[in-house]
């Protein structure tokens, strides 16, 4: 939110974010120029995110969150992409919605197009090669990167708010414990839409990254 | 594509459009990032929180239901659209291969 987050850190996780934007213009540019079909691939992350990051569910804790809608582009055109598709959801958002906050910016892009994609990545990679069905790979890397978003969230709270008795660790916990019940159905949602979409772009002959290509049984 | 999964994939795409609007009418209960502002109010009470940056606009309640469902409905257009293409594509290949 704006105005919550003090100035020293907004600009600490903005500089954070910003060598990560380069590397996501870079990342998109040779997607684009290696394949037309990748900007087929891109304009279905880019929308996915922009649906879900725009739904705001109410969770059985009687209280409302976002979904983030990254883990579908982390997987067909990598988590190298995703910070600039956060960074144009967030900024409409701002600018528009008045949601989430400008100079909050570069500390939102971390946690949601950042971390979350990244984790959700490298874990799904992980669940593959141990040999786990495709679809519940990506049902589990969806819940696990959904969460490690807002767990980021809560971190960069409990680090510009320490707890005056129990310091960062007490704060972030505190935070966490706001955020993870109503984001824990949320994520589980989350995970059923993106394997479901998945699943239907697959057998529509989507592209996916090369390094998904050797393992056959992805579904 | 199958008929069924076309239907579906409607379907789901209204009901993510009447989710925010059934949010003017019934009351889902606060957001989770307002109840971590009440928590960081509660941890440093002193300071005072306002923005940084002003952007001097803050749309009223109903714009900003109005707001996210015309950002809902252009993610749901660049998706259709971009599914649309890909279906293009896939059936111009799967004639190539009959012929």
């Amino acid at each position: 939110m704006e105005g919550y987050l003090p100035v020293d850190w907004s600009i600490f996780w903005a500089v954070l974010s910003l060598p990560f934007l380069y590397i996501s213009y870079r990342s998109i540019r040779k997607l684009v120029a290696e394949s037309s079909k990748f900007q087929i691939s891109l304009g279905l992350s880019a929308a996915f995110v922009f649906i879900l990051s725009a739904l705001k569910l109410p969770s059985v804790t009687g209280s409302c969150s976002h979904l983030t809608g990254t883990t579908l582009g982390t997987v067909l055109i990598g988590p190298a992409s995703m910070p600039i598709i956060g960074f144009v959801v967030l900024l409409f958002q701002a600018l528009l919605l008045a949601h989430g906050g400008i100079s909050t910016l570069g500390a939102n892009i971390f946690s949601l197009a950042i971390v979350g994609p990244f984790v959700a990545f490298y874990l799904y990679k992980l669940l593959l090669k141990i040999k786990l069905k495709g679809y519940i790979s990506l049902f589990i890397a969806t819940f696990v990167g959904t969460m490690a978003t807002y767990i980021t969230t809560s971190i960069q709270l409990g680090l510009a708010y320490p707890d005056p008795s129990g310091g960062f660790i007490t704060a972030a916990m505190k935070f966490l414990s706001i955020f993870a019940v109503t984001q824990i159905p949320l994520s589980i949602i989350e995970g059923f839409i993106t394997v479901w979409i998945f699943d239907i772009l697959r057998k529509q002959g989507i592209p996916t990254l090369n390094i998904f290509k050797a393992k056959k049984a992805i579904l | 594509m199958s008929k069924k999964n076309i239907i579906l994939l409607i379907a789901v795409g209204i009901i993510f459009i009447l989710i925010p609007i059934s949010a003017m009418y019934i009351d889902w209960g606060g957001g989770s990032d307002d109840a971590a502002c009440v928590l960081i109010e509660q941890i440093s009470p002193k300071a005072e929180y306002k923005p940084h940056i002003n952007w001097g606009y803050e749309p009223t309640d109903k714009q900003e239901t109005l707001l996210f469902v015309g950002q809902i409905l252009i993610g749901l257009f660049i998706f259709g659209f971009s599914l649309y293409k890909l279906n293009k594509i896939n059936s111009l290949k799967k004639k190539e291969k009959q012929i």
